[in-house]
């Protein structure tokens, strides 16, 4: 009975503590007072949409970037953005796009198949160099940066949890190492991932001309390294004015025109 | 040598195995009569051996029963060592009458050991006593009678998915009853909401006026059948009297009862469990005559009202158009109404949202030519559970004033003009991308992360604070239960604050022999509980030694004896101390204790 009772308590704290998460991560939502009005980012996205179905995507994607610069941003609306890109050609921006989207709605099947696509409409083809952190950072791939965010702080309170039980419930103590041990390896291997995925916000990006120069130097007469291609994924290591140090997916290190990529 | 032997044997002792022959089980209680709304304590005693695990006490009739703890005991008499183990429970009874307790019977490893029986009697706590028999069979004895729970649902055949308020009342009158828990009951076959907060009034029932605890929550049948709702269980803490100990303390003789014992635990809380009846509901489903076609499910009494904003628009944009259900009724059984598609608009999926006591769906349509001068009417049908019919609300058509396109600057677009140019790697015939998204999903504020968010960072110090809180909580409970010295010590200052309040009450009334013995009791029992040592022992000619080797000053050990002369003398000669000589004995005694707190 005390036990039943206990369990409950564990769920409904666990659950009011996502709750309360949950309710941090949506920062916000469309203001009701401007429904249905031609400022409500809501209306401005329909508007896109049929801009698109008409097939006029450059006033679509004026209108979703409406949207964008009201500083609100969806998975949906990058897909669309995405989309709108890969329909005018644009596979580099698509690409980005869908990037963009990815990181906010990583399980949507659409998203996923439009992706995949886009991709194979490159032209190149560069094998990568996976490392094992990479490998363990793709487990959690189907999993948003606040998704893992909300399941690294529910195991931690968990954590803290049993410890406060175990100063009441002297029957738990027997359990103490191997629970401790698995909540504590279930936070270094979602920590390891989101401190990588933390690192990497910032410094990934894509390529969005047709055909980028990678020099040794940040100079335009420096001596060119090596090639990248629309819609490869990039990282970015140093900025310098208008030039960019990079790495491309097999290691290669070099200078970048910065308008040649744009951060995902 | 000695002692080495006699450890040895002890531990010996305890890993023998006893044989059942060598165990003799015996039952007895602290009392054999006890007043309602009290409790005794039942000890199973099992001698000859310290391996008995606390024994399943079956139901006790009359009887609420809960493990106090076990206590060991081991001696040594004329060179034959026994050890033997009590399991105590504490029993609570639940109506007057004569009762027989067990014999209670255990097993062990296949022995099987069976005790002695016992008869309690457990008379009405208002006339507890033996004098009055009669009397306490004349009043309403039974606890049950006065604290019990009911369970009531507004209808008995309700319709599926009907909302039925249910209310849960708890009943108390003229006993003590804290930390209410919110109740619990079975619903299978139901969908139950949330308790609301309870209400709190009193009622008159059967000549008796009880304290009410009203809960108030709704369910809805979920299967068509006849189900049973409860029984309701609700978990609170009963407060009763505490037993009396069975040694006296050394005050009882000389100033009656002891003043302390009501203060320091003369009440204690116990455990208890109220369960009401069931409620036996038929759920009834809906009719099927005359079910209008539109009908989703919606169960209640509902209103419905449409609008559409904007209302002058050039064809291809998109108007919202919103849809208000209101009412009352069971709203997660309410479906948007339906609005189809056809040449003249294109429809997006609506987004419903409740507010209170409406739900609003908001569906953007999209006129599609110009020649479009209305959104056709929209009709919401649902079950009225009052009259028992199907009704149908029909709102519009609404007018709309749809424009001709205008022409734009159109960007001259060459279908897929880039990658046209280029090697394509793999050529895929017949696949696209899949089209765009309806609808926006979730807007966010953009780049807003929770790994950055201070209030997210912030709220991790919860749980540690709890942690860290609970932690001090469960050293200071250990140190209280172990260390009987720093509980005293921490009752000390409390206890003494009660009776110099008491004692300036008795100045005021002008009443100095019972101030003086207010004052003697109070330095007494503070002396006693300030430095750990037996309160009985302590009088004004002891006081030196005892307190001098604690460090205290002379000064104080002065005043100290000061007041203990005054005590002595106000016995013999109370008339000569006038109130000066009072408010001089409480100032001294106040001065004497705030000094000994300052003191480490």
């Amino acid at each position: 009975m005390m036990h039943k009772r206990l369990n409950r308590n564990i769920a409904i704290f666990l659950s009011l503590w996502i709750g309360l998460i949950c309710n941090i991560a949506v920062f916000t939502q469309p203001g009701s007072a401007q429904q249905g009005t031609s400022g409500d980012p809501t209306y401005i996205f329909y508007k896109g949409n049929t801009l698109y179905e008409e097939g006029k995507y450059d006033e679509a994607i004026h209108e979703f970037q409406a949207v964008l610069d009201r500083g609100l941003e969806s998975g949906n609306l990058y897909y669309n953005i995405g989309n709108c890109y890969f329909k005018k050609g644009a596979l580099g921006k698509a690409i980005l796009n869908y990037e963009r989207a990815q990181r906010l709605i990583p399980r949507d099947s659409d998203l996923k198949s439009n992706y995949t696509f886009a991709l194979s409409r490159l032209q190149y083809d560069i094998s990568e160099k996976t490392s094992w952190m990479k490998k363990v950072i793709n487990v959690f791939h189907f999993l948003s940066l606040n998704e893992m965010t909300i399941l690294l702080s529910s195991v931690f309170v968990l954590l803290v949890l049993f410890f406060i039980l175990r100063l009441f419930f002297h029957g738990v103590r027997k359990y103490t190492f191997p629970i401790t041990a698995c909540l504590m390896l279930a936070i270094v291997l979602l920590a390891i991932p989101l401190v990588e995925r933390v690192t990497l916000l910032d410094t990934e990006a894509v390529v969005i001309s047709e055909n980028a120069e990678v020099r040794f130097e940040p100079l335009d007469n420096a001596t060119t390294h090596f090639t990248l291609y629309e819609g490869m994924k990039i990282t970015v290591l140093q900025s310098r004015q208008e030039w960019a140090r990079i790495r491309r997916s097999d290691g290669k290190v070099g200078w970048i025109k910065s308008g040649e990529i744009e951060k995902i | 040598m000695a002692r080495i032997i006699f450890i040895t044997g002890a531990i010996l002792l305890l890993f023998t195995p006893a044989r059942a022959e060598e165990i003799r089980f015996e039952a007895t209680v602290s009392r054999n009569i006890v007043p309602l709304g009290q409790s005794i304590q039942l000890n199973l005693a099992f001698e000859g051996t310290k391996d008995i695990a606390a024994p399943e006490l079956a139901d006790i009739d009359g009887f609420q029963s809960r493990y106090v703890g076990p206590s060991t005991m081991m001696s040594i008499v004329n060179g034959r060592m026994s050890s033997s183990i009590t399991h105590v429970y504490r029993l609570i009874p639940l109506k007057t009458g004569k009762f027989r307790l067990g014999p209670f019977s255990f097993q062990q490893k296949g022995d099987t050991y069976v005790s002695n029986d016992l008869v309690v009697e457990v008379l009405d706590s208002a006339s507890g006593r033996a004098d009055a028999p009669q009397r306490q069979r004349r009043e309403a004895a039974s606890l049950k009678e006065r604290v019990f729970l009911t369970m009531e649902a507004a209808k008995d055949r309700p319709y599926i998915n009907e909302p039925i308020p249910l209310t849960i009342k708890l009943y108390i009158s003229g006993i003590g009853v804290r930390d209410i828990q919110y109740p619990e009951f079975s619903h299978e076959g139901f969908s139950a909401e949330q308790f609301g907060a309870p209400k709190q009034y009193q009622e008159n029932q059967g000549g008796r006026t009880y304290d009410v605890v009203e809960f108030n929550t709704e369910v809805f049948g979920t299967q068509v059948g006849a189900f049973s709702l409860g029984p309701a269980v609700i978990q609170a803490n009963l407060v009763v009297k505490r037993e009396r100990r069975g040694h006296s303390s050394p005050f009882d003789g000389f100033f009656g009862r002891d003043p302390f014992e009501g203060f320091f635990g003369g009440y204690q809380t116990e455990p208890i469990e109220l369960t009401s009846d069931a409620v036996k509901l038929s759920v009834l489903s809906l009719p099927e005559q005359g079910r209008p076609p539109g009908f989703q499910g919606a169960l209640g009494d509902f209103d419905f009202h449409i609008e559409a904003s904007p209302r002058q628009v050039q064809a291809g944009d998109p108007v919202t158009l919103k849809m208000t259900v209101s009412g009352k009724g069971n709203y997660t059984t309410v479906q948007s109404p339906l609005v189809s598609e056809s040449k003249d608009f294109k429809v997006y999926e609506p987004q419903a949202k409740q507010e209170g006591n409406r739900k609003i769906f908001e569906q953007v349509v999209i006129p599609l030519s110009d020649a479009v001068q209305e959104i056709p009417p929209v009709s919401f049908s649902f079950f009225d559970t009052a009259s028992g019919t199907y009704r149908t609300i029909s709102r519009g058509p609404v007018p709309l004033s749809v424009a001709k396109p205008a022409t734009r600057e159109v960007a001259t677009i060459i279908e897929s003009a880039g990658t046209a140019q280029r090697t394509i790697a793999k050529e895929d015939f017949g696949r696209d991308i899949i089209y765009i998204k309806g609808s926006p999903g979730t807007l966010r504020k953009r780049g807003a992360s929770l790994h950055t968010s201070p209030v997210f960072l912030a709220l991790h110090a919860v749980p540690l604070l709890l942690l860290v809180s609970a932690w001090i909580v469960q050293k200071r409970r250990e140190r209280l239960s172990t260390d009987i010295g720093y509980a005293r010590r921490l009752s000390a200052p409390k206890k003494a604050g009660k009776g110099i309040r008491e004692a300036g009450r008795l100045l005021n009334k002008g009443q100095p022999l019972a101030f003086y013995d207010a004052v003697f009791k109070t330095l007494r029992e503070y002396l006693g509980d300030r430095f750990h040592i037996a309160s009985g022992g302590i009088t004004a000619d002891i006081i030196d030694s005892a307190l001098t080797k604690k460090g205290v000053d002379e000064t104080v050990l002065a005043q100290l004896r000061n007041i203990f002369r005054e005590c002595d003398m106000a016995r013999y000669a109370s008339s000569e101390l006038g109130p000066e000589n009072m408010n001089n004995t409480l100032n001294a005694l106040q001065e004497v204790i705030d000094h000994l707190e300052r003191q480490k």
